[in-house]
């Protein structure tokens, strides 16, 4: 039934809650707790009871169809047990997470917390999409990133969390990879189409990929070594996290995959050798260990190692194994965790050198550590017991090797086992110190080992059916069971082998003393992983130094090198048109200018002296003005000739101010790196020049630039007119530009102290006299510049022009305060009339800036001529907001 | 003709690299005059060059007229880089301050 | 209101915003009532065009390609849409966070040429036009950082400029060598033209100086040596602007001209170079942000890796890296902008973006935590927050084309941009608070969480924004109805 997929969001609600209710959460801990728990039980005994309808369940919303991506989810008898686990085993955890941190200020937050994950890892488990299972997978790595570091204020617990965070990252994005290449191979991102799929089509990639990605979630070897280090998590977090949730996502991958990827050659022995490696690793590191939460995590380890080598061999035998194996191994790992919690209460220490004799003091919470401890030995009837004989008899039926290796790794396992309840056991040595365990703790440690008997129990009397259809979901046999006792077999015998030489093996451990394990061992990837790091981090300074450091003028080389070796390399030297030289009597004259050119060029790029950059800049200016006339182009003239000026003007009155600095890089190299660049601006231009196009839209404006927008003089009506557009960005730009020097320099709104320049008297009628003339001229050359050379632009410099006059002649009235207006409300008016000419047309109801027009005889007025206008007082407020930040440098 | 203006246009974009590769702050605007002159020119050859043929009609038929689009390129592209090269001065200033 | 009024509404509001704005003396409100206005305009024209319609505007009323067009299409009605969204947040920032100096400098009028620009390059069809948008943008870039105080600050403006003035010379030296070489600026029959004279690939050189502008403004490794100095100097308010269109603009300008114009055959020029040096740039950034200590820093590196990861998806060249592309555009410019607004909270919280010098946020606000951790995870591509559908969406393509370089970059530099996000969340937001703490502003907290909301409504709604995405990419590919909707049914090429 779809509705069963509401539980995915019970745990995430249960958050919510929590979270508004932070207040009493933290003074009513152990309700809350109980409230918790009792819902999540609830739920854990809703979903058991789909258990026996088979469980069948599917979900589906598209989400990114183009993608592949749905939101659809999945129930099988097996995802619905495991579901089972997480509830059940996560109400335990919220219970004793509440008592544990009871009145905690940051109770609430782990609660959240908790409840998110729990909700991500069903998730993980229900989800049908490749890509669904991926989301859920990612949520399960960043929150538990959290949960680990909750205690984030010290620098291991930060540490070890961005460790676990980074390797389950990393394996999350070969997940991914791997996911991808399967939908792509397959044709579809559904798992249970891709379950019954032919596994010709999958490529090794995909398979190695999605191994990779659950074996650094399931923390298997090489990738092993974060999971112990996650263990500064607070203990509930540890239990949940290594019991039935997040490591487990990792395997649980590999299960429900193995019927069909098992089939890939690679598959089995890879997962086989991690899995061997993984408990062989872990009983090494275990056995040097004396703290309990650190042997309870090799413990993990191993288990995990284990159920690897089930999902390796996919076989209908390993498939009925690897349920068994997990749940035993949820219920007998979570209860051990919350334990040694406990015991670390009620002690003060989890060193078990110091906890002889504990578990006569401390009776209830002994008894869990005992059953489940003897569960994960593997003694008849816990259902470790079970776990232990499966793993076992697949592995005898795939290979007696195999078997005998898995046998040899359990001794070590079974020995820590050992390990663990042999000094809980002793005669007690009360130690005096440590509070009495509180109820909320203990029952929470009490439910797991109370589930697992409670199994035992469902076994016996369901006919051993009782996971059946669960393993049968995964790809065991149907109407499997699970029999406590199936004749004599190998794998018995192998068991009670392990199991006799497992209590020798404890006795060695027992007898050493050692707290730490070899430096040689244990520590070596973690060291690894440090030296990677460390490594990133020097390469990321140098390429970091590399982009950020170092001179403009280095960067300035290294880019025009790029750019100048792209494009000298397409200019397909091979494809090389006729150039065609023209040679007429005009180009005598034109010649001249060329050394004039040549010249001024060399002195201005080598100058150091202010009068000879000012001088030279100006001759350069001047011959390329000349050189625009030649070419049929007066109002390009003009205007060079006009901005020039003024530019010049600007620079002359910066050079003034600036101090000198000699030009610091070396002449010989940026001679030939010019040179070059020089070379190169001229093939390109060689070689656009030589090429032949028509030009219909040049022609479309030289006809219809008279009769339709009035106008004789071409350039001017383009301006205006035709790509008026282009003009109205370019006023926006001296307005952003008047604007610049304000943010630069400041408004200045101080009344600056007037010019000291000589009063001279005949300067200033001088002056006077020539802006009598100057306005009528300003006038004329505005309107006449839409047939002739002139227009807004060229008019309003030189009414700047006027005005710089003004101010050189003391004008006393041009105090910079008023310019400052001036040239404010210029800009303002002269973008407004500019906007408003544009927009005239489109009040009008046809497209905006087209030209509206009144006729009277031969005089055409139109909005062109208004945004002429507007450009006229937008360049003059630009010129005059200059000219006035230019003037205040001056007296200052 | 075209060669002429075609290497005209290389030594001032050489010099105007030189310049800009300086390393002062008045060397790269100096070097940015040169060079955005030189993209002035480099549009205007780039259009196709005539001598005595300015677009301002006068009845002539049109194929007797420059290209008047270039020019205009020009136009707005001179106006823009003497808005920035005005910025670029203040710039200049505010750091001697 | 019709398309075509939306189109010129679009263009003109930002310049009616700044004109008001320096004629009431700095005033905000005109900035930011013409952006929300211009962001509901932007909204409706990104429905109207998101069955891939195009609509057009001749100025002047002239007839493409003597005139100049304005064009919208789905593509340039997102790039709309979210730039103006990070405008009005900028502008709250803004106006809470930023000292009075910076009004009485102009910035508010700065501010909405600097989106009149955006708008500009977005909405037009023309290569000069661009050009003179791209320098309208430019110009207000520098404008603004040169009201940032500092020696540093100054300096790092200094560089900024002068780098950006030569790609800007490049860029104007590419449009008259196009022209020279073709007659037309049109986008439209510049297309057309390249499909007629497919034989002879003339235009690689004056594409090599576009690629050259374009990649400048993009922050291409090895041309982004502008980005890393300049951008951490901005106050955050400034910065999430600047992030969100600056770069993003040289890349709508590298898809809009080398995915849609110069495509002949399925392929523009410089493909290859492209591609090496978008891995390039995603490597290079993400080791640069790997080594930085300050969130301001190690978010500016960040844009150029993501900056890499766009323009892999341009060079890639297939249907769905294409739309993966524009889908990452638009993500990225509403992550990286709330980036650093957020990075702007925890200065206004903890008096700093130093590494070093905050910790302990997570405990003393935990909203500022939250409102972090969204777009860092989603920059990071964490599902299912849009940046993973937009990092999957180019995995899965680069996987689809079986190029295992690109597939691998994709998920190396992934990786390695969470170890950088780590970093920041392990030193700023986890251990224990140290030093003064201020609330910030709720307005600021308010603004962030929208861009929050928008973040994770991208990612749960990303089937309706994926197929956006798709429309526009389907448009840049195949511009059949661009070509029309500019110049007529006369002059449509059959592909």
């Amino acid at each position: 039934m779809a509705e069963t997929f509401l539980l995915i969001a019970l745990p995430a609600c249960v958050a919510l809650v929590a979270a508004c209710l932070s207040g009493w959460v933290r003074e009513r801990s152990s309700i809350a707790g109980a409230c918790i728990a009792a819902l999540y039980f609830t739920g854990a005994v809703f979903l058991l009871a789909q258990i026996p309808n088979g469980g069948n369940a599917f979900f589906s919303v598209p989400w990114v169809s183009e993608l592949g991506v749905d939101f659809s989810l999945r129930l099988t008898g097996f995802s619905a047990w495991f579901g089972v686990l997480i509830l059940f085993l996560g109400g335990c955890v919220n219970l004793y997470a509440c008592t544990y941190f009871k009145g905690h200020q940051r109770l609430s937050s782990l609660l959240i917390l908790l409840g998110l994950f729990a909700s991500a890892m069903l998730g993980v488990i229900w989800a049908d999409n490749l890509y669904l299972i991926f989301l859920f997978w990612e949520a399960t790595s960043l929150l538990s990133f959290l949960l680990v570091g909750f205690h984030n204020e010290k620098e291991i617990s930060r540490a070890n969390a961005a460790q676990a965070f980074l390797i389950t990252m990393a394996g999350g994005a070969a997940l991914l990879v791997g996911f991808v290449l399967l939908h792509l191979n397959l044709g579809s991102a559904s798992l249970a189409q891709i379950l019954v799929s032919d596994i010709a089509d999958v490529s090794t990639a995909a398979v190695v990929f999605i191994m990779l990605g659950a074996m650094t979630k399931s923390a298997q070897w090489p990738f092993h070594f974060w999971l112990p280090n996650a263990m500064v998590g607070p203990t509930p977090v540890s239990a949940y996290l290594h019991s039935a949730t997040m490591v487990k996502a990792g395997v649980f991958l590999l299960g429900t995959l193995a019927p069909l990827l098992s089939q890939n050659p690679i598959w089995t022995p890879v997962l086989a050798i991690a899995g061997v490696m993984t408990v062989g690793t872990a009983v090494v590191r275990g056995a040097y260990e004396t703290d309990m939460k650190a042997i309870l995590a090799s413990t993990t380890l191993a288990a995990l190692g284990f159920l690897t080598i089930l999902a390796g061999l996919g076989t209908p035998a390993a498939m009925l194994g690897f349920v068994i194996f997990l749940t035993a191994h949820a219920l007998y790992k979570a209860p051990l965790f919350l334990a040694a919690g406990n015991i670390e209460k009620r002690f003060g220490t989890r060193d078990l050198n110091q906890l002889r004799g504990a578990a006569r003091l401390s009776p209830v919470t002994g008894a869990v550590v005992v059953v489940s401890a003897l569960s994960l030995i593997g003694v008849a009837p816990l259902p470790g017991f079970l776990g232990k004989e499966y793993l076992l008899k697949a592995a005898w039926a795939y290979s007696p090797w195999l078997a005998i290796a898995v046998a040899i790794s359990a001794v070590g396992v079974l020995a820590l086992g050992f390990r663990l309840i042999i000094p809980m056991l002793c005669k007690a040595e009360e130690t005096g110190k440590g509070k009495q365990i509180p109820l909320g703790m203990t029952l929470a440690t009490l439910f797991p080992a109370i589930g697992a008997l409670g199994m035992v129990a469902a076994l016996s009397f369901s006919n051993h059916q009782f996971l059946g259809p669960a393993a049968a979901a995964l790809g065991a046999d149907e109407g499997a069971s699970y029999q406590f006792w199936y004749g004599l077999t190998p794998a018995l015998g192998l068991g009670m082998g392990a199991l006799a030489l497992s209590l020798l093996v404890s006795r060695v451990i027992l007898r050493s003393r050692r707290s730490s394990p070899p430096d040689a061992f244990a520590p070596f990837f973690d060291q690894l992983f440090d030296n990677i790091i460390y490594a990133l981090k020097s390469v990321a300074a140098t390429v970091s130094g590399l982009l950020e450091e170092g001179k403009l003028v280095s960067h300035l080389i290294v880019m025009l090198i790029v750019i100048g070796m792209l494009s000298f390399f397409s200019i397909e030297v091979h494809d090389w048109p006729v150039l065609p030289l023209s040679w007429d009597k005009h180009s005598i004259a034109f010649l001249g200018l060329v050394p004039l050119l040549v010249i001024s060029t060399v002195v201005a790029s080598r100058t150091q002296k202010t009068i000879t950059i000012l001088v030279s800049l100006g001759f350069v200016g001047f011959v390329i003005a000349l050189i625009f006339l030649w070419f049929s182009a007066p109002d390009l003239a003009l205007t060079q000739l006009m901005a020039e000026t003024l530019i010049l003007f600007l620079l002359a009155g910066a050079l003034m101010k600036v101090k000198k600095k000699e030009s610091s890089e070396p002449a010989a190299f940026r001679l030939i790196f010019s040179i070059f660049a020089g070379a190169l601006v001229t093939l390109l231009t060689l070689k656009s020049i030589a090429l032949e196009w028509n030009r219909p839209i040049s022609e479309f404006f030289l006809q219809e630039s008279k009769t339709q927008a009035f106008g004789a003089n071409v350039v001017n009506v383009i301006l205006v007119d035709f790509r008026a557009l282009d003009t109205l960005g370019e006023i926006i730009v001296l307005a952003i530009a008047a604007m610049g020097a304000d943010a630069a320099l400041g408004a200045a709104r101080k009344r600056a102290p007037l010019p000291e320049v000589m009063p001279s008297s005949l300067l200033t009628s001088g002056a006077r006299l020539l802006a009598f003339f100057l306005l009528p001229t300003i006038l004329w050359i505005f309107w006449r510049g839409h047939n002739a050379p002139g227009g807004g632009f060229i008019g309003a410099l030189l009414a700047a022009g006027g005005v710089g006059l003004g101010l050189l002649s003391s004008w006393r009235r041009l105090t910079p305060p008023l310019m400052r207006r001036y040239a404010h409300r210029l800009i303002i008016s002269g973008l407004g009339i500019a906007l408003v000419s544009a927009l005239l047309a489109v009040f009008v109801g046809v497209d905006f800036f087209q030209g509206l027009w009144f006729h009277y005889g031969d005089l055409h007025l139109g909005t062109p001529l208004l945004f002429d206008l507007g450009v006229f007082l937008t360049v003059l407020g630009f010129c005059m907001n200059y000219l006035r930040h230019f003037h205040i440098r001056q007296i200052s | 003709m075209e060669l002429f203006i075609a290497i005209t246009i290389g030594i001032l974009v050489a010099g105007g690299v030189y310049r800009l590769l300086g390393g002062t702050k008045v060397d790269a605007i100096i070097g940015l005059i040169m060079l955005s002159q030189a993209a002035n020119l480099i549009i205007l050859a780039a259009g196709g060059l005539k001598h005595n043929a300015a677009a301002l009609l006068d009845g002539s038929p049109i194929s007797e007229y420059a290209d008047p689009l270039p020019q205009a390129l020009v136009l707005t592209a001179i106006v823009i880089g003497f808005g920035i090269l005005a910025f670029l001065i203040t710039l200049l200033i505010r750091s001697s301050k | 209101m019709t398309p075509e009024l939306l189109i010129v509404a679009s263009l003109l509001l930002p310049a009616i915003g700044a004109v008001l704005s320096l004629a009431c003396r700095g005033n905000p409100w005109p900035v930011m009532l013409a952006a929300v206005v211009a962001l509901a305009l932007a909204v409706v024209l990104t429905i109207k065009t998101s069955g891939g319609e195009v609509y057009a505007v001749h100025a002047g009323g002239w007839a493409a390609p003597y005139g100049v067009v304005l064009v919208v299409d789905g593509f340039s009605a997102l790039m709309l849409a979210v730039c103006q969204l990070i405008l009005v947040a900028a502008v709250v920032f803004s106006m809470t966070t930023l000292p009075a100096h910076y009004k009485r400098r102009h910035l508010f009028p700065l501010l909405s040429t600097l989106s009149l620009g955006a708008s500009g390059a977005f909405l037009t069809g023309d290569l000069f036009n661009l050009y003179v948008w791209f320098e309208v943008l430019l110009l207000s870039s520098f404008a603004i950082m040169a009201i940032v105080p500092g020696k540093e600050a100054r300096a790092a403006t200094w560089r900024y400029v002068v780098i950006n003035l030569v790609a800007s010379l490049l860029f104007l030296v590419a449009a008259g060598l196009v022209y020279g070489k073709t007659g037309t600026l049109n986008f439209a029959d510049l297309h057309v033209s390249f499909q007629e004279n497919r034989s002879s690939f003339l235009i690689n050189s004056s594409a090599a100086l576009l690629f050259g502008a374009f990649g400048i403004k993009a922050a291409l490794v090895p041309l982004a040596f502008w980005l890393p100095k300049s951008y951490p100097q901005l106050p955050p308010a400034l910065s999430a602007l600047f992030a969100a269109l600056l770069t993003k603009i040289g890349l709508y300008a590298l898809f809009r001209v080398f995915g849609m114009v110069m495509v002949v055959d399925g392929s523009f020029p410089h493909q290859e170079v492209l591609f090496w040096l978008a891995i390039l740039t995603m490597v290079a950034g993400v080791l640069g942000a790997v080594a930085q200590n300050d969130m301001r820093r190690i978010l500016s590196f960040h844009i150029i890796s993501q900056v890499g990861y766009m323009a892999l998806a341009l060079a890639l060249f297939s249907p769905l890296a294409m739309a993966a592309g524009i889908f990452y555009l638009v993500h990225h410019i509403v992550v990286k902008g709330n980036l650093f607004l957020v990075t702007g909270l925890v200065e206004q919280h903890a008096g700093s973006s130093d590494l070093e010098k905050v910790s302990g946020v997570v405990r003393s606000s935990p909203w500022i935590a939250a409102l972090f951790a969204i777009p860092a995870l989603s920059l990071a591509g964490v599902p299912p927050l849009s940046g993973f559908f937009a990092k999957f969406a180019l995995l899965k393509s680069g996987l689809e084309m079986q190029d295992w370089v690109a597939a691998s970059a994709i998920v190396a530099v992934g990786l390695l941009t969470i170890f950088s996000m780590l970093k920041i969340w392990r030193a700023v937001f986890w251990g224990e608070p140290s030093g003064e703490r201020k609330a910030p502003a709720q307005i600021n907290l308010l603004t962030s969480a929208v861009l929050g909301v928008v973040t994770i409504s991208i990612g749960i709604a990303c089937g309706q924004f994926f197929a956006l995405a798709q429309t526009a990419a389907e448009g840049l590919m195949n511009p059949a109805a661009y070509i029309e909707a500019v110049l007529g049914t006369s002059h449509s090429v059959q592909p």
